[in-house]
């Protein structure tokens, strides 16, 4: 930079140099201009100096007189009071990004200072594309390292669209809708869908009037369908020559005369209604784009190509459903767009809220356990146990403004997409109960239900259905003065007969228990993998996918993991008895993890293979909760070099895991008791051994076989003592093959478990005969 | 003087453009992340085996031999073939440098594998894996 004075010398130089240059004989015009510039400069320079020095003085005689006046007739005026603090929470909009955080004051977004508004009682939520749940953030070890999570990049891509489950870029308009598997979509994407939808003039034209008119769609199977549809033709020819004679052009005001073709009228008529429902469900599907070429849909048929559309519709709206036109997928398919996109949006910032805040009630306590959704606070009173998910998600939407379909479109219309890169909002929540604490008295309680042991095929090797009464729930308790406050009563799972692995090669039937007592959880891994044990069928770990234009076998390390389709989900807890007097932990491999079989949690005849598996997004609330309120050390991902071979079709598969995840240990542990439950039918303990599937061939008998208790490498010298060098297993018979007058040899054969606590029958056993 | 003013103003100018102008030191640190690079070393277990090692419908070549991705590219799921051997697929991670050495089990020791099935009698007595059963209970 030049200064002025330097410009001055500058000038004074050049002014020089052309004078000398007037002695000279080539002196021209232009150096004549020259000297006119400068001396005009000069002058200039010169007058305004002086007009400085000749001012200056003047006012100092004219202030002087009145100042000594004053000092005469005044005492000495009050020192000027110090100008107010400046208001913390000033715009301030020149801070740099990481300072910063927008607040809405009466309505008026204002960027202000971070420390000053969490000072002043605001709460930051990241509103930004680069939020991940409290599992999956940033972690420094003591040295202050950036600890390496694996998956956080993987959940952040895929909560983008930007790749699939692998890490591979996604194709244009393929979208990922993982909120079903507990990755919300980020805020950038919900821009797009809000915008989206405002000016697409398909969804406009469908009439979801007519889809709320109906409840459910009735899926046939494919032959009962075309039945149905055949049957359906013939009563509208018949129809259509009796409307012709009785000269009446529609079938609804044609009244027929007898019993019979009153029937067949309403079943036509309910036949019709339905197929102008479903003309708007695939508008709707279509318009929203769920209807993919690949899918081969048949119009006005409820095929498997439209299963495959409602499928994406319900994951895009995470409805948790079968794939079928039942209440909850109608319901939402009659609702406009906006008001859905407007549902995600509150889902989506319900993570965000819960992430910030370290909060977890969210009214399942009252809707399941009303009975106890109290506690007496300090003062003596009752108070209820409020759903505070719903409170603050309220009180975020007010603030923010966005409150209403039409108040979040123009949200999202006033600002572009780059503005959600980061964006960090402060909201003034309502205070947290007086349970609240950096360390809270935490306990997890799993209650069974109702527990079937028997085998779940007749002797005549006939399926036997074993009703659940009770479905197993998970109860997150804290302790405060004296009383247990449940938090959270969520569905689970538990163990039950499960498809497992002979040593032979041969898949049997084993019963995976749950067992019963008191463990802790210690450790908690973000992003873990699952070892398959040695006994899982082999046709679970081998997947087909097109891999570089070719369509092969290949290992399914979706199963694996980590990821969200692994088999412990996006996070696990890990169950362990705790050593006493120095003694390692046993682990019995039970885990309270995160599940992708998300249907699996719902469904009255489906098993887990002894752990308890939780929706995705309420393992990850589930941990975020305990890693906020208890002290935990961070130790990073732990690295694995497990390898295994296995055979399958003539072709071998070679499984490498690189790492087991990211984990946390908590110290102290978290207390954990699962409860025995309900025990049904005759058998009162849990069946040990390998039991023939019905109908499936197997090698000649072998009367004792070696069952290898799979455990992941490092975690064998931990194994029990009982289980170390495998239980000898008898292979039962298929029940088919025993005389029906005896008693079934799968009862005399196998023995019952003797490791487990007897179990104490807490309600009437109720005989398989019931079923 | 006229080249001093003329440096000047030159100067002034790139200090100027030089201001505005988009920071490069990003832009060289952004595209040397993205051409990160990994060497994968492709070797199996006999060492003499040939296995020719193929990602879909592409050959990547015959061990032992060294391939370079791209740095977190995605998973590759590759294929092991020799005459002689069972055909191995696995999957190679492209987010640090390796050797996969894959171990080749020869067509007449498939009993050491995990998943070996021994064979069935012609006649065990009851229907054909692929002749489905209506007694098979649907979920165990």
């Amino acid at each position: 930079m030049l200064s002025g004075r330097g410009l001055t010398a500058d000038c004074l130089n050049a002014a020089i140099e052309l004078i000398l240059t007037l002695d000279k004989p080539d002196f021209s015009v232009v150096d004549l201009m020259r000297i006119f510039w400068i001396i005009s400069i000069v002058v200039g320079l010169g007058l305004l100096l002086a007009s400085q020095m000749i001012n200056t003085p003047d006012q100092e005689k004219i202030h002087e007189p009145l100042a000594d006046k004053a000092s005469v007739e005044n005492p000495p005026p009050r020192p000027p009071p110090p100008p107010p603090p400046p208001d913390p929470l000033r715009p301030q909009p020149d801070l740099p990004e990481a300072d910063r955080m927008t607040v809405f004051i009466k309505g008026e977004e204002r960027i202000v200072d971070r420390r000053a508004a969490i000072e002043a009682g605001f709460t930051e939520i990241e509103l930004g594309d680069d939020w991940t749940p409290v599992i999956f953030e940033e972690k420094r070890d003591e040295s202050g390292r950036l600890l390496l999570n694996r998956y956080r990049k993987t959940f952040l891509d895929l909560a983008d669209d930007k790749t699939d489950g692998d890490g591979r870029p996604l194709k244009r308009k393929e979208r990922n809708y993982l909120e079903v598997f507990g990755i919300p979509p980020s805020m950038k994407i919900m821009r797009q869908r809000f915008l989206k939808d405002d000016q697409s003039t398909c969804l406009k034209e469908i009439d979801y009037d007519l889809i709320s008119s109906l409840k459910n769609l009735t899926y046939r199977r494919e032959k009962r369908e075309q039945r149905h549809l055949g049957q359906m033709r013939r009563y509208r020819k018949q129809f259509k020559k009796l409307m012709k004679k009785a000269q009446v052009s529609s079938l609804i005001d044609f009244k027929p005369k007898t019993k019979e073709l009153k029937r067949k009228r309403k079943k036509l008529l309910a036949h019709q209604k339905e197929m102008r429902v479903l003309a708007e469900i695939e508008k709707r599907l279509g318009c929203d784009g769920h209807m993919h070429k690949r899918y081969r849909h048949k119009k006005g048929r409820l095929d498997q190509g439209l299963r495959n559309a409602v499928r994406r519709f319900q994951r895009k709206h995470k409805i948790y459903e079968r794939t079928r036109l039942a209440k909850k997928t109608m319901k939402m398919m009659a609702t406009p767009p906006a008001e859905t996109n407007h549902l995600a949006l509150v889902r989506v910032l319900q993570e965000r809220i819960i992430s910030a805040t370290g909060i977890l009630e969210d009214g399942s306590v009252q809707e399941r356990m009303p009975k106890n959704s109290t506690f007496i606070g300090m003062d003596g009173q009752s108070r209820p146990i409020r759903n505070l998910v719903d409170e603050f998600t309220k009180t975020l939407l007010s603030e923010i403004a966005i409150d209403t379909p039409q108040k979040a479109v123009g949200f999202f219309k006033s600002r572009n997409s780059d503005r959600f890169q980061s964006y960090r909002v402060g909201i003034k929540f309502p205070p947290l109960p007086e349970y609240y604490g950096s360390q809270m008295d935490l306990k997890l309680e799993i209650d069974r239900g109702t527990v079937w042991y028997e085998i779940p095929f007749t002797e005549s090797g006939r399926a036997r259905y074993q009703r659940r009464k009770k479905m197993p729930r998970m109860t997150l308790y804290t302790r405060y003065k004296d009383q247990s406050i449940p938090l959270i009563n969520w569905p689970t799972t538990i163990g039950g007969w499960r498809e497992e692995l002979g040593p032979d090669g041969y898949v049997y039937l084993k019963y995976k228990n749950s067992d019963v007592g008191d463990r802790v959880i210690r450790k908690i891994v973000a992003g873990p993998t699952w070892i398959p044990p040695k006994t899982e069928p082999l046709s679970a770990l081998v997947k087909r996918r097109r891999v570089n234009g070719l369509t092969q076998n290949t290992v399914n390390y979706d199963a694996m993991g980590p990821g969200y389709l692994s088999a412990y989900g996006l996070v696990a807890g890990y169950f362990v008895i705790p050593g006493k007097n120095g003694r390692p932990d046993r682990d019995l491999m039970i885990r309270a993890h995160g599940s992708s079989n998300y249907m699996s949690i719902f469904s009255e005849s489906k098993y887990s293979h002894g752990c308890h598996r939780l929706m995705n997004h309420h393992a990850v609330r589930l941990y975020g909760f305990m890693l906020k309120h208890r002290n935990h050390t961070v130790h990073g991902d732990h690295p694995s070099s497990f390898k295994r071979q296995f055979l399958y079709n003539d072709e071998v598969y070679r499984i490498h895991v690189p790492s087991r995840g990211f984990r946390y240990v908590m110290d102290p542990p978290v207390p954990v008791t699962v409860l025995r439950g309900q025990i049904y039918g005759k058998q009162k303990r849990r069946i040990e051994g390998l039991v023939k599937i019905p109908g499936k061939r197997y090698p000649g008998p072998k009367e004792e076989i070696d069952e290898d208790e799979d455990r992941p490498d490092d975690q064998k010298k931990e194994a029990p003592s009982s289980d170390k060098g495998g239980t000898p297993i008898k292979i039962v018979g298929p029940p088919k093959t025993v005389p029906s007058e005896s008693k079934s040899v799968v009862e005399k054969v196998a023995k019952p478990d003797t490791s487990t606590a007897p179990e104490t029958k807490t309600k009437p056993s109720k005989g398989a005969s019931k079923q | 003087m006229r080249y001093f003013i003329i440096f000047g103003i030159g100067l002034g100018v790139c200090l100027q453009v030089s201001a505005q102008a988009p920071k490069p030191a990003k832009a060289t640190e952004s595209s040397a992340v993205s051409t990160k690079r990994v060497t994968i070393n492709f070797g199996t277990s006999p060492s003499g085996t040939e296995a020719v090692v193929t990602f879909g419908k592409k050959m990547l070549g015959v061990v032992p031999f060294s391939h370079v991705f791209e740095y977190d590219s995605g998973p590759v799921d590759v294929t092991f073939r020799a005459p002689g051997y069972y055909p191995v697929n696995t999957r190679v991670f492209t987010t640090k440098s390796y050797l996969v050495k894959v171990r080749m089990t020869p067509l007449d020791a498939g009993q050491d594998l995990l998943g070996y099935k021994e064979k069935l009698p012609d006649d065990a007595g009851v229907p054909a894996e692929d002749q489905p059963s209506k007694s098979v209970p649907k979920t165990p």
